[in-house]
C-alpha cells in the first residue's frame, strides 16, 4: 500500500515544475515579444515625431504655429522681407487648419455621439425586424476604405453626381461670419453675414465625410453594454412615474456614460485625424485644410520640421486619449470590485 | 384598489399567451396567479400593469372601475416589483426607494424632508434600516427584493403587482420571505397580486390562487378549495403530488378504489382516477378486501410521514402512499410484499374530459 502511495506521488511534483518551467519560458518570451514590437512600432514613432518637431529648438516649434515678429525698426533686405512674410502667411496656414479640424472635428462627433446613442439604443434595447442586417449597416465604415467614402461622397454630391444639381447650389450659413443680432424683431438671435455654396470642396463636405468615416465608433462601444443591460430598469423608472426623458435622464444615461465618454473620446481622435476621405473630398485647397492634410502640404513642401511640429499636436491628443481611456478602465475595475464585495 | 379583468387576450406573433382572461380581485385582496412556464401568467400581469399592450380590442382592464386601457404604465397608480429586482445600479438605497417620488412634477412633488421621512419609514417597513448609503451590488438577493418592494411601496400605490417575486432566491429566504409579505400585507392591507411557479408559495401566503395553463384560468378560488376540490385534472396535478389510476371506464375505477368524491366524468370512454399520496390505503392482502393488488418496491421514513412506493401488479402503475410512522410501524411491510391498495378519496375524470 505505501510502495504505491510512493511510486504515484513522486513524479508529480518533478512533473508540474518542468511544466511551470515551460510556462515561465513562454511567458517570458510572449511578453519580450510583445513589449519588442509595441517599442518598435508605437513607441519609438511616437517619440519621433516630437524629437523631429522639436529639433531645431523650442522657438522653431512656436514659430510653425506664431511666425516670427520682424525685428523692431530693423531695414531688412527684400528677399528676408519675403521670406518672413512667406513663413507668416504658412504659419496662418497652419492655424487655419487647426481651427478647421476642431470645429469639424467636434461638429461630426457631436453628430455621432447623438446618432450613435440613437442607433445603440435601438439596437439594445428593442427588437425589431432586420436588426442583424442595421448593425452590419453600422459596422460598414469600418470595412470601407476612407478614399472610398470619400469618392463615395463626390460621386452623390459633385457637380456631375447623383444630386449633384442640388448640392452645387445649396446655400448654407458660413459658421465663421455668425453673429449675434439680438431679439429685436427677430425670434432667432444669431445670423450669418456669409453663406457658403456646395457640399463638395467645402467645409460641409469634409463634416459628412468625416461622419460617415468616424460613426460606429460611439454606437460600437454602446451597443453589447445597452444589450446586457435590457430594459428592465427603464421600465422599472416608467412604473414609478417617470416620464420618458427623465428615464433617459436618471437611469439609461448614467448606465451607460462611461462607454460614452469612451466612444466620444475614440470618436473624436479619429474624426481628428481622418486623412484619406477628408483629401477626396477638400479639393487640395488651403482654406480647406484639416490637420492631417496640412500636415501632408507641409512634409510635400520639405518643411519636415513644420510637418512633425503640427503632427505632434495629433500625437499628444492621442496621448490625452491614452489617459482617459486608463482613467476609464481603472473606474470600471474599481465598480466591479465594489460589485464583489457583497454583503451578506 | 380593486382589479379586474374582463376577456383579455395577448398574442406573441402567432403564440397566444393569454388567451380571454377574465379575473377580479377584491380591494385588500392576495392572489396569487399560479402556473406552469409559459401559462401566461407573467403576461397577464404586465398587462395589467401596461407594460405589455394587450391585442386592441380584446377586453377590458379595469383599476378601481375606471378603464386604464389608454393609461401608460406611469399613470395607473400601480407598484411592480421584478424578479430580478430592476434596482438602480448606480443610485443608493435611498435613491431608489426616494425615486418615484422625485421624478414627480414640482407642483406634487413633496419637500425634500418629507421624502427623507417616507424613505426612513418605509426602510423600516421592510427592516433594512440604516442601509440608505449602501448601493444594490452591496446587498444579497433578498434585501435587494425587499428594496425593490420599499420602492414600489414608496408612491402608494392602489395596487402591488410583483412578477415571481422570491424566483431568484434561495429556498431559505424564499420562505422567510414568503412569511414576512404574508404579514407586510396584513398590516398594509394593500390589494396584491402576485406571480409565481411554485404551488406551495401561492397556497401558503394567498387568500385566493389563480391557477393558469396555457393561457387560460383554469381555476380560481381559496387555497383549500382549489387544493381540496380541483376543476380539473390539471389543477389536481399541479397542485402537489397526485397518484394516477388508469381505468377502461368510470364505473371500473368506482367498484375498484373506494369512496369517489368529486371530479367530472361523462360517457363510457377511459377514465383516471386522481388520488393524493396520503388518501391511498395500503392494507394486508386477504381476499375480501376491495381494491388492487400491488407490491411494495420500496418505503422510506423522513420526519412525521412514511413513504410507500408501490407497483400495480396489474397496470404496472407506480403508486406513492404516504401514510403516519405509527401507522407505517403497525403495517410492518417488507419490500416485495404483495399488499391491497385502494383509496379513501379520489377524484375521477374522464380522459376526454376537458374545460
Amino acid at each position: 500500500m505505501s510502495d504505491t502511495l510512493t511510486i504515484s506521488t513522486v513524479p508529480g511534483p518533478a512533473k508540474w515544475s518542468e511544466v511551470s518551467g515551460l510556462l515561465r519560458v513562454a511567458r517570458g518570451s510572449l511578453t519580450l515579444i510583445t513589449a519588442a514590437f509595441i517599442g518598435l512600432f508605437v513607441l519609438l514613432p511616437l517619440v519621433n515625431v516630437f524629437a523631429q518637431a522639436f529639433s531645431k529648438g523650442t522657438s522653431s516649434y512656436l514659430h510653425t504655429f506664431f511666425a516670427a515678429p520682424p525685428p523692431h525698426g530693423a531695414h531688412l533686405p527684400i528677399h528676408q522681407k519675403l521670406q518672413m512674410l512667406r513663413a507668416a502667411s504658412q504659419a496662418r496656414r497652419t492655424r487655419s487648419a487647426i481651427a478647421m479640424t476642431l470645429v469639424v472635428g467636434t461638429t461630426a462627433v457631436l453628430f455621432n455621439a447623438v446618432f450613435g446613442l440613437a442607433a445603440a439604443w435601438a439596437v439594445g434595447k428593442f427588437r425589431f425586424r432586420g436588426k442583424t442586417l442595421l448593425i452590419s449597416l453600422i459596422d460598414l465604415p469600418f470595412s470601407v476604405s476612407p478614399v472610398v467614402a470619400g469618392l463615395i461622397f463626390v460621386l452623390l454630391f459633385g457637380r456631375e453626381g447623383v444630386l449633384g444639381a442640388w448640392a452645387t447650389h445649396l446655400k448654407w450659413p458660413d459658421p465663421f461670419s455668425i453673429y449675434w443680432r439680438g431679439f429685436s424683431s427677430h425670434w432667432w438671435p444669431l445670423a450669418a453675414s456669409q453663406q457658403m455654396e456646395g457640399i463638395i470642396f467645402t467645409p460641409l463636405g469634409i463634416v459628412l465625410s468625416t461622419m460617415f468615416v468616424t460613426f460606429p465608433f460611439v454606437a460600437r462601444a454602446l451597443i453589447p453594454l445597452m444589450e446586457s443591460q435590457g430594459i428592465e430598469e427603464e421600465q422599472a423608472a416608467l412604473s414609478l412615474g417617470a416620464t420618458g426623458w427623465q428615464t433617459f435622464r436618471r437611469v439609461t444615461l448614467p448606465n451607460i456614460r462611461w462607454a460614452l465618454l469612451y466612444g466620444i473620446v475614440l470618436c473624436t481622435c479619429r474624426a481628428y485625424g481622418e486623412f484619406g476621405a477628408v483629401s477626396v473630398v477638400s479639393g487640395n485647397t488651403d482654406a480647406n485644410d484639416t490637420i492631417p492634410l496640412r500636415v501632408e502640404k507641409l512634409w510635400q513642401g520639405y518643411d519636415t520640421q513644420a510637418a512633425f511640429a503640427l503632427a505632434s499636436l495629433l500625437a499628444s491628443l492621442a496621448l490625452i486619449t491614452l489617459l482617459i481611456k486608463a482613467a476609464v478602465d481603472w473606474r470600471r475595475a474599481r465598480m466591479s470590485r465594489a460589485a464583489e464585495s457583497v454583503m451578506p | 384598489m380593486s382589479i379586474e379583468v374582463n376577456h383579455l387576450s395577448k398574442t406573441y406573433a402567432t403564440f397566444k399567451a393569454v388567451k380571454d382572461v377574465s379575473l377580479r380581485v377584491e380591494t385588500g385582496e392576495l392572489v396569487a396567479l399560479v402556473g406552469p412556464s409559459g401559462s401566461g401568467k407573467t403576461t397577464l400581469l404586465r398587462s395589467i400593469a401596461g407594460l405589455e399592450q394587450p391585442d386592441p380590442g380584446s377586453g377590458t382592464i379595469l383599476l378601481h372601475g375606471n378603464d386604464v386601457a389608454a393609461e401608460p404604465v406611469g399613470r395607473r397608480k400601480i407598484g411592480f416589483v421584478f424578479q430580478h429586482y430592476a434596482l438602480f445600479k448606480h443610485m443608493t438605497v435611498a435613491e431608489n426607494v426616494a425615486f418615484g417620488l422625485r421624478v414627480r412634477p414640482w407642483r406634487q412633488r413633496p419637500p425634500r424632508r418629507e421624502i427623507r421621512a417616507t424613505v426612513e419609514e418605509l426602510l423600516n417597513l421592510v427592516q433594512l434600516r440604516g442601509m440608505e448609503g449602501r448601493y444594490p451590488s452591496q446587498l444579497s438577493g433578498g434585501q435587494r427584493q425587499r428594496i425593490a418592494l420599499a420602492r414600489a411601496l414608496a408612491t402608494k400605490p392602489g395596487v402591488l403587482l410583483l412578477d415571481e417575486p422570491f424566483g431568484a432566491l434561495d429556498a431559505k429566504v424564499r420562505r422567510e420571505l414568503r412569511q414576512w409579505l404574508r404579514r407586510l400585507h396584513h398590516d398594509m392591507g394593500i390589494t396584491t397580486l402576485f406571480v409565481t411557479h411554485d404551488q406551495e408559495e401561492a397556497l401558503e401566503v394567498a387568500d385566493r390562487v389563480a391557477v393558469m395553463n396555457k393561457g387560460v384560468i383554469e381555476q380560481m378560488g381559496t387555497p383549500n378549495e382549489v387544493y381540496d376540490h380541483p376543476a380539473g385534472p390539471f389543477v389536481q396535478m399541479f397542485l402537489g403530488t397526485v397518484n394516477l389510476f388508469r381505468g377502461r371506464t368510470a364505473e371500473d375505477l368506482r367498484r375498484v378504489g373506494g369512496v369517489v368524491d368529486g371530479g367530472k366524468t361523462n360517457g363510457n370512454g377511459k377514465a383516471t382516477a386522481y388520488v393524493r399520496p396520503h388518501d391511498v390505503e395500503v392494507s394486508r392482502r386477504t381476499d375480501a378486501t376491495p381494491g388492487l393488488v400491488a407490491e411494495v418496491l420500496s418505503t422510506s421514513v423522513a420526519g412525521p410521514t412514511a413513504r410507500i412506493y408501490l407497483q400495480i401488479s396489474q397496470t404496472k402503475e407506480l403508486v406513492e402512499a404516504e401514510m403516519t410512522r405509527e401507522r407505517h410501524r403497525e403495517l410492518a411491510l417488507t419490500v416485495g410484499e404483495i399488499v391491497h391498495v385502494s383509496w379513501r378519496k379520489a377524484r375521477i375524470f374522464t380522459d376526454d374530459y376537458s374545460i
